[in-house]
């Protein structure tokens, strides 16, 4: 009886260990956030877009705490969120009604919710590598709290494929639910250790209600402690494919319980993981320092939403998507699939940075996707033509080299290329990829992976070059695809101005590439390409009536006479005429194309302009990188700076740290239909501010750079209430195995004002690695700049004993904007120097006034010239407006067209019927 | 006068009249606009859809939870708008002019900082 009695007590005290060890596991140890100066915190907006992205797996959802979850290709749920009951009551409380701030790091976004007996902080990050998402509840309440977590399960894959047979149930050992499809190719789990069941899923079926479970919290109990919530997912591994695409198969439920596991008894271990890879990304590349603070948090918030478009698809592989949007009821996850024309503009993002390995993995993957003769898109029949022609005489085979427009991450469960028409339906992708492919190779200095890549480069070239039914040089849209515009009335053109200035961009960096690798035919080939294409760009759309160039021309050479930034591309790449490159951004400057919120795609004066019609008016910070980055190189830097600024503004203003698709053209709001997470808008602004504002251009290979720098007259920071004359730190500037530091001073005037009228710059320098560098430092001044005492500060100039003389040289450009007083420093491992001379008229940069919503109201700065003691200041205001201008002048200065007191322009637009906007020019006759 | 003449001459004298109507409650539909004065108590932020909400979902009114409706909280520290967050401009040591700076040991201190050298008369001649 005795021994019966000892046996039940051990059995019962076994239990009792058991159970309790059960409940400690249920929670993990909390851990410390890192603080992060990339932070951007404010009230949480319900149904504003939030994401996280990791490689294999994104979160997309609203600032409520609403989201839908993706492990690509697969989005097993949507609509998870959080209620919340307290004590005994069974009214729920909604977390997206209680939402109160929402902070949001690289690494982890914060969702704080509140209530009158409890806080919950809700941490959300995706770990680097693994199929997942890892949610960490920091509960505070006083009274006891259920937290009731809930889901619809989809479990379907992206667009356009599509499964049947879906299921899902409780598992007990896991404390989450199932979710997986009858031939298991992909598994799910969403749970917690602290969960209990509260839905019974019918079998073999989805139910119609969400999935819910629920966690319980005594007062106190949670202390120190974090509730996990996982949402773990089992896909095949590529890495065990090679250069084989992985087939879909069969997945164990044991790995997805591994994962599931793995992911919340390792969670800081992920954290931390998570926050050195962010911060690995903003040291190891280029950094930029300016006195502008937005510009500063928008620049590193670029490399991360530039960085999170690379993404790991476990049958396709690495590489970049286009970007990220909530897809809802739908399937289609923002543009989070494939794109080569994205993938190619980005990447030269990527290289202004220094993010090299992120832009070669890019090209790289779409090199395996460059059509051949029976690749990807099948020959299925003998009958099947892929021949160019049906004429036998002519069996070239079709479209061999073409790089590929779009690829769905759900090829494999769906015949993407042989059932689908969008694989290769635009034409200006192919030439973008040999553009990349050279500014790749130039920013890197990775010769070696063109080589490997050449034969790709030169059947892409050749693909090109078999689009010219005209022979004039130029590729043609006729039988090659789409170009800028996707529909409507300008879209059955001959060609446009768009494709054939990335075309004959392609064409000059064919003949660079060829001479890198040494053939010469080629070379040869490239050169004499250039000289009969480039003309014609003149011949086909420049507009002398109009003063700008046109969009396109018909195959008989009518011309489109719209006004439309395309022609932003050729500028940009130097590849027209300057003096009317110069006339023709003075027409877009105008604000019938330029908005306080960034560039239209037409004018509003055009008869088919549409504010809201995504291809015909609608605001394109895509558009804008072009024509913002040309209005710098051709030296308009106050309209420049304008536009950057505007699309700056919307790093922060809808989702926090990335930048919308596209916005309507008459308010300042993004387009419904337009997705929040666009990398070719974050592109959009990282472009034009290194390759413009910055003027930065690396060439690897023979070890220089040029930094020419377009910089607001009035930029100066502030320390201890003292101005500061420091323009522009770049850090970490990587030159081929070489890592520099420059610094870039306004030397100050003697009476200490900011829009000093005598100055100048220094510029100092200091470089890692071996050998030396030559960098040409060339920063912009204004029109009418005294050339007479430009020299070097010989006093200050430090010399090693293998550096070189710097030498000096001023140039005006054509536009007659600025002027510029260069100095080239060759140096081994510190240079500093300084250069005087005399500035004509500062002028400082208009205020940029706008907020959501907001109607284009802020003055426009059309021009600035200046021409025997006389300098013109064209600008377009809106009427009944007045506004004020920075500028420095002698008491000796007369102004006419504007009122001038205390170092301000006053520019009055007089009343009209209705609000428009009315150029007026500025003259200001100097002593 | 002709019979027909009369007959266009009412009608569009109806017709008129009717246009004329019509025009008039078009415009008494909306006022002019006028401006709202600029107040310095003006309080700003991004909307909150449920603050202040009489009925929460338990039944209690939800806090007001800035707490904080005085003057000298115009508003929230945490808007965007107010340039408070995120990197520091510059931070640059505070130097005196370009000259001195250069001729002093302020600037090898500063280069000193970047690159960790090991001495001066290293690379300099």
């Amino acid at each position: 009886m005795s021994k019966s009695i000892c046996v039940t007590l051990l059995l019962i005290a076994g239990i009792c260990f058991a159970q309790e060890k059960k409940s400690s596991e249920k929670f993990i140890l909390a851990f410390e956030l890192k603080p992060n100066d990339l932070e951007l915190s404010r009230l949480a907006q319900p149904t504003q877009y939030f994401d996280k992205i990791g490689r294999r797996a994104g979160l997309m959802g609203y600032e409520s705490g609403q989201f839908e979850m993706w492990v690509w290709p697969w989005k097993p749920l949507r609509n998870f969120e959080l209620q919340f009951l307290l004590g005994t009551s069974t009214q729920p409380i909604l977390a997206k009604d209680i939402v109160h701030t929402i902070s949001v790091t690289p690494e982890v976004t914060t969702l704080t919710f509140t209530y009158e007996a409890f806080t919950v902080k809700e941490h959300i990050f995706i770990p680097r590598n693994e199929p997942g998402a890892i949610l960490l509840l920091d509960v505070h309440t006083t009274t006891p709290l259920a937290i009731i977590p809930g889901f619809i399960p989809v479990m379907q894959p992206m667009w356009p494929a599509g499964v049947g047979g879906q299921f899902s149930y409780w598992d007990d050992d896991v404390n989450g639910y199932v979710i997986s499809e009858g031939q298991w190719r992909a598994e799910f789990i969403c749970g917690s250790p602290a969960g209990q069941q509260m839905a019974a899923p019918p079998a073999h079926m989805f139910a119609d209600n969400p999935l819910q479970f629920r966690i319980d919290v005594k007062p106190g109990e949670t202390d120190g402690k974090f509730i996990p919530i996982v949402i773990a997912g089992a896909v095949p591994d590529t890495s065990t494919c090679g250069e084989q695409l992985c087939p879909w198969q069969k997945m164990k439920f044991d790995s997805v319980k591994a994962t599931y596991s793995r992911l919340w008894k390792n969670a800081e271990k992920y954290y931390n993981e998570c926050y050195n890879y962010y911060q690995n990304l903003r040291n190891s590349t280029m950094q930029v320092i300016t006195p502008d603070k937005e510009m500063n948090l928008a620049y590193e918030w670029g490399k991360v939403a530039l960085d999170n478009l690379m993404i790991v698809n476990p049958r396709l592989g690495y590489g970049m998507v286009a970007g990220f949007g909530f897809s809802g009821g739908g399937a289609r996850p923002g543009f989070g699939w494939f794109f080569g024309g994205d993938a190619f503009i980005n990447s030269m993002a990527m290289n202004s940075v220094g993010m090299f390995q992120q832009s070669r993995d890019a090209l790289a993957f779409t090199q395996k996707w460059q059509r051949q003769e029976n690749f990807p898109i099948r020959k299925k029949n003998p009958s099947d033509l892929l021949y160019e022609s049906t004429d036998s005489s002519s069996r070239r085979p079709k479209d061999v080299g073409k790089m590929a427009h779009e690829l769905s991450q759900s090829d494999g469960l769906c015949d993407w290329w042989n059932d689908y028409h969008y694989g290769y339906n635009h034409a200006d992708t192919t030439p973008w990829y040999i553009v990349a492919m050279a500014d790749y190779v130039r920013t890197s200095g990775d010769v070696e992976f063109l080589k490997q890549s050449w034969k790709s480069v030169k059947q892409a070239y050749d693909w090109c070059l078999s689009k010219d039914s005209d022979n004039d040089g130029l590729m043609d849209l006729k039988g090659a695809g789409l170009g800028a515009l996707e529909f409507g009335k300008l879209v059955g053109i001959y060609a446009d101005v768009y494709t054939c200035g990335v075309w004959v961009q392609a064409i000059k960096e064919m003949k660079y590439m060829a001479e890198l690798v040494g053939d010469s035919t080629q070379a040869r080939q490239a050169d004499g390409q250039f000289k009969k294409a480039q003309p014609q760009l003149e011949k086909k759309f420049w507009m002398e009536k109009e003063g700008f160039y046109s969009y396109g021309a018909t195959e008989k050479g009518e011309q489109v006479h719209e006004k439309t930034p395309w022609s932003g591309v050729a500028m940009m790449f130097g590849l027209l005429d300057e003096e009317r490159t110069a006339k023709s951004i003075e027409a877009f400057n105008s604000a019938d194309l330029c908005t306080d919120w960034g560039v239209r795609s037409l004018s509003n004066k055009s008869p088919l302009f549409e504010p809201t019609n995504y291809n015909y008016g609608a605001v394109w910070p895509f558009i804008s990188s072009f024509f913002n980055t040309a209005q710098f190189k051709h030296h308009y830097s106050l309209s420049g700076y304008q536009i950057l600024q505007s699309n700056i503004k919307h790093v922060f203003d809808h989702a926090l740290g990335v930048v919308p698709e596209v916005f309507s053209g008459e308010l300042n709001e993004k387009l419904g239909e337009a997705y929040h997470h666009q990398g070719f808008s974050t592109t959009g602004y990282m472009l034009p501010l290194v390759g413009g504002l910055l003027g930065l251009k690396v060439d690897a290979l023979n070890k220089a750079a040029t930094l020419s720098p377009h910089l607001p007259s009035d930029w100066y920071s502030v320390q201890n209430g003292q101005p500061i004359y420091r323009l522009i730190e770049v850090r970490n500037l990587i030159i081929g195995i070489d890592t520099v530091q420059l610094i870039l001073q306004r030397i100050a005037s003697s009476n200490g004002a900011l829009l000093a009228s005598e100055g100048g710059f220094s510029i100092s320098g200091s470089k890692r690695g071996p050998g030396k560098i030559r960098i040409l430092c060339s920063p912009a001044s204004e029109p009418g700049t005294d050339i007479h005492s430009l020299n070097v500060n010989r006093d200050n100039l430090y010399l090693q004993r293998q550096d070189k003389e710097p030498s000096l040289s001023v140039s005006t450009p054509t536009s007659g904007q600025d002027r510029h007083c260069s100095v080239t420093l060759e140096f081994a491992r510190i240079v500093d120097a300084g250069v005087k001379y005399r500035n004509a008229v500062p002028i400082g940069s208009p205020l940029l006034e706008t907020s959501l919503g907001d109607k284009d109201r802020s003055l426009k700065i059309v021009s600035v010239r200046s021409d025997n003691n006389k300098m013109y200041l064209t600008v377009e205001g809106l009427s009944n407006h007045s506004y004020e201008l920075s500028i420095s002048l002698d008491s000796a200065a007369r102004v006419s067209g504007a009122q001038y007191e205390k170092g301000k322009l006053r520019i009055i637009f007089e009343d009209k019927p209705k609000p428009e906007f009315i150029r007026k020019e500025i003259v200001i006759q100097l002593k | 006068m002709p019979k027909s003449f009369t007959k266009k001459f009412l009608l569009m004298i109806c017709l008129f009249t009717i246009g004329l109507a019509q025009a008039q409650k078009q415009t008494e539909k909306l006022i002019p606009a006028f401006s709202l004065n600029p107040n310095d108590l003006e309080l700003s932020r991004l909307a909150q859809p449920t603050q202040y909400k009489a009925n929460s979902p338990c039944g209690s009114s939800l806090n007001f939870r800035e707490g904080r409706n005085g003057y000298a909280s115009a508003s929230p520290s945490l808007s965007l708008r107010e340039g408070e967050r995120g990197l520091p401009a510059v931070e640059p040591e505070a130097h005196p002019p370009l000259a001195d700076f250069l001729a002093g040991d302020e600037f090898q201190r500063v280069f000193d900082s970047i690159l960790d050298l090991h001495s001066p008369s290293d690379y300099y001649v």
